[in-house]
C-alpha cells in the first residue's frame, strides 16, 4: 500500500476557490488523488464537499485556482470532455435515466465511451459487477433505492474511468448494502480505478479509504491516513467531536 | 421480429396507415381528402417535434417559424423565381434546418428553458419579418401564384396527388423517426431528456446532440410547411404565428410526446376535432367562434396532463395490456392508434 503517493497525482486541485455571490464555498483547497488510491472527502454539512466535486468534474469552474487531471489543466473543458479523458462521477441525488431500462442505462455509458452502438450483452458484465444482471430489463425507476445507487455506480464504471468521483454513494443504503458497497469499492480499486469519495458514513469512509481529506467551512483542515485523521484535534473539534 | 431495429408491429401499422390513406380517395369526398392532407402536413411537423420535445425534452415555442420558413422559402423561390418545387422544397428544408442549427448552437449550450425563450423570440421576429418585408413577402396580405408540386404524370386529380405526396413523405419521415429512436441515437436523446447532467458526465456531448435534434425537428416542420405552401398555393403570415407553435405542442402532447406515433395521432385528433367543432358549434351554440375551440383544446390539454401525461399513444399500450419494457418508449404504439389514425383517415363526421 505504501509508495502510492509517489509521483504526480492523477487528479489534483491546486488552491481552488469557489465563490457564490460573494460567499466563498471553497477557500484555497488543494488535494491530490493518486492512481489506484481511494480518498475519502469528509466534513460537516456545508463544508464544501459537493462543490469541490463539482469543480473536479468540470460541472462548475473554480473562481480561482486550478484543477489538473493527468497533469493537464481542465480549465474551460466541458464535463463530457473530462469524462472522455477518464474522469467521471455519480451524484448525491441520483441522476438515473429512469425511463430507460437498467441495461440501457449502462449501454448509454458504453456507447458514449465507444461512440458507436453497443449490443445489449455488453451491459451485462457491468451489471454483474454490482449484482443487477437479473434486473437488466426492468425500468431503472422501478428499482428500489439501494439498487438505483448501484446502477449509477455500474453506469459510471461502464465508461471505464481511471478516476471516479462518488458523491455520498452510501446515502440511503441499508447496513448490508453498505457492506456490499465497501467490497465493491475495493474491487473497483483493484481494477485500477482511483476513487474520490464524499461520504457522511464515517465508518465506511474511514474503513475503505487509503487517505482522508477533511473539509470545514470551505477549507482543508486535515489530510492523512484514517488513523491520523481520527486523532487530529482539529478534526475532532470540527466534526468527529460533534458526531461523537 | 424487427427490421432495421424497428419492431415489426410498427412497420405493420405504418403499412396499414399507408393502405388506408391510399384507399381513401375511393371512399370519401374531396372535402375529407383535404382534411386528410392537413393531418399529413401537421403530422409531419408534430413527429419532428416529438423527437425534440418528447425524447430530448427540449421545448420549442417557435416551431411555427420553421414551418413558415419552409413554406415561405419554397413558395417564394417557386413563385417569384420560377424554380421547380423539386428544388425549392429541399432548399427550404435544408435552409430551415441550418437556421435552427445556427440558433441552437449558442442557445443549447445552456441547459434549462433557454431554447423555449429563444424559439419564442424567433417566432415573433419571423412574424414581424413576414408582415414588414412587403416587397418580398407581400406583407400581411401575402402572395399567391405558388405552383403545385409537378406530379401531372400521376393519373389522379390534384387533390389525390397532393394527398399521396404529403402522406408518402409523412410516412417516410415517420419511418425515419421510428428508425432513429430505435438506434443508439434514440437512447442518447432519451438519456439527455432524463438527465442532461448524467449524460454529459458519461461523456456525451449533450449540447451537440441537442442542436442536431433541434435542427432535425426544424427540418421536419419546414418540409411540412413547404408542402403546405405548394398545396394551398397562397401564403400569408397568419397561419405561422405563436398560436400555431402552441397548437403543434398541443397535438404532440395529446398524441403522446414520448412516441413518434403520438405526433401523427395527435395531429389526426386535433385536426378532426377542429373540423368537427367548426361545423357543429355554430349550429348548437349560435354566435360561438374560434375562441371556444381554443378553450376546448386548453381543457383537453389539462385533462391529458392530469390523467395521462404520456398521451393517448401511451393509452393504447395500457389498454392492450402489453408491457414490453425494452421497446416501450421507443415504440409504445398499438393497434388502437392504428385504428385512430385510420379513423382520422376515414373521418365520417
Amino acid at each position: 500500500m505504501s509508495g502510492r503517493e509517489a509521483g504526480a497525482p492523477l487528479l489534483e486541485a491546486r488552491e481552488v476557490w469557489r465563490e457564490f455571490g460573494g460567499v466563498a464555498a471553497l477557500r484555497g483547497v488543494s488535494l491530490g488523488v493518486h492512481e489506484r488510491e481511494i480518498v475519502a472527502l469528509i466534513g460537516p454539512n456545508g463544508a464544501g464537499k459537493t462543490t469541490l466535486l463539482n469543480l473536479l468534474s468540470c460541472v462548475l469552474p473554480p473562481t480561482r485556482g486550478q484543477v489538473l487531471f493527468r497533469g493537464r489543466s481542465l480549465a474551460g473543458l466541458a464535463p463530457h470532455r473530462a469524462a472522455r479523458l477518464g474522469l467521471t462521477r455519480t451524484f448525491q441525488n441520483l441522476q438515473l435515466f429512469g425511463s430507460l431500462t437498467v441495461a440501457e442505462n449502462v449501454l448509454v455509458a458504453r456507447e458514449a465511451r465507444g461512440g458507436h452502438a453497443a449490443s445489449w450483452s455488453e451491459a451485462l458484465p457491468w451489471l454483474e459487477l454490482v449484482g443487477l444482471a437479473a434486473r437488466a430489463d426492468e425500468y431503472a425507476h422501478h428499482l428500489p433505492f439501494g439498487q438505483r445507487r448501484l446502477l449509477e455506480l455500474a453506469r459510471a464504471l461502464a465508461v471505464e474511468p481511471t478516476m471516479l468521483l462518488l458523491d455520498e454513494p452510501a446515502a440511503g443504503l441499508s447496513s448490508g448494502e453498505r457492506a456490499a458497497l465497501r467490497e465493491l469499492l475495493l474491487a473497483v480499486r483493484a481494477r485500477g480505478v482511483a476513487v474520490l469519495l464524499v461520504e457522511h458514513d464515517l465508518e465506511l469512509a474511514l474503513g475503505v479509504a487509503d487517505r482522508v481529506v477533511v473539509l470545514d467551512y470551505g477549507e482543508k483542515i486535515a489530510d492523512g491516513t484514517p488513523e491520523q485523521v481520527r486523532s487530529d484535534p482539529r478534526v475532532i473539534s470540527a466534526y468527529l467531536g460533534a458526531a461523537a | 421480429m424487427s427490421w432495421l431495429g424497428v419492431p415489426r408491429r410498427d412497420w405493420v401499422i405504418l403499412a396499414a396507415v399507408a393502405v388506408v390513406v391510399g384507399a381513401a380517395p375511393l371512399a370519401v369526398s374531396r372535402y375529407y381528402l383535404s382534411i386528410l392532407v392537413t393531418v399529413g402536413v401537421y403530422g409531419m411537423a408534430t413527429v419532428g417535434l416529438c423527437l425534440l420535445a418528447g425524447y430530448a425534452r427540449q421545448i420549442s415555442l417557435g416551431h411555427a417559424a420553421f414551418y413558415g420558413l419552409g413554406a415561405y422559402a419554397s413558395g417564394l423561390l417557386a413563385a417569384r423565381w420560377d424554380w421547380s418545387p423539386w428544388i425549392t422544397i429541399p432548399v427550404g428544408v435544408l435552409g430551415s434546418g441550418l437556421v435552427a442549427w445556427l440558433l441552437g448552437r449558442p442557445v443549447l449550450r445552456l441547459s434549462g428553458h433557454y431554447l423555449a425563450m429563444a424559439t419564442l423570440g424567433l417566432g415573433i421576429v419571423f412574424q414581424v419579418a413576414l408582415n414588414e418585408l412587403t416587397e418580398l413577402t407581400g406583407g400581411p396580405s401575402g402572395f399567391s401564384g405558388i405552383p403545385s408540386v409537378p406530379l401531372a404524370w400521376l393519373p389522379f386529380n390534384s387533390e389525390v396527388r397532393s394527398l399521396y405526396l404529403v402522406w408518402a413523405l409523412c410516412l417516410a419521415l415517420l419511418g425515419l423517426a421510428l428508425w432513429l429512436v430505435n438506434t443508439r441515437i434514440g437512447r442518447v436523446l432519451r438519456a439527455i431528456g432524463e438527465s442532461e447532467l448524467a449524460a454529459e458526465l458519461l461523456g456525451l456531448d449533450t449540447a451537440a446532440w441537442k442542436v442536431r435534434v433541434f435542427a432535425l425537428s426544424a427540418a421536419y416542420a419546414a418540409l411540412a410547411g413547404a408542402l403546405y405552401a405548394h398545396y394551398v398555393t397562397f401564403l400569408s403570415p397568419a397561419p405561422f404565428g405563436f398560436m400555431f407553435s402552441l397548437e403543434l405542442l398541443v397535438m404532440a402532447t395529446i398524441g403522446g410526446l414520448a412516441s413518434v406515433w403520438g405526433g401523427l395521432l395527435g395531429a389526426g385528433i386535433v385536426v378532426v376535432l377542429t373540423e368537427t367543432l367548426r361545423s357543429a358549434l355554430p349550429k348548437s351554440l349560435p354566435g360561438s367562434s374560434g375562441e371556444l375551440e381554443l378553450i376546448l383544446f386548453g381543457l383537453a390539454l389539462v385533462a391529458i396532463m392530469a390523467l395521462r401525461p404520456s398521451g393517448l399513444a401511451g393509452l393504447g399500450r395500457v389498454l392492450l395490456g402489453r408491457w414490453a419494457p425494452r421497446a416501450a418508449l421507443a415504440t409504445p404504439t398499438e393497434a388502437v392508434e392504428a385504428e385512430s389514425v385510420g379513423e382520422a383517415a376515414r373521418v365520417g363526421s
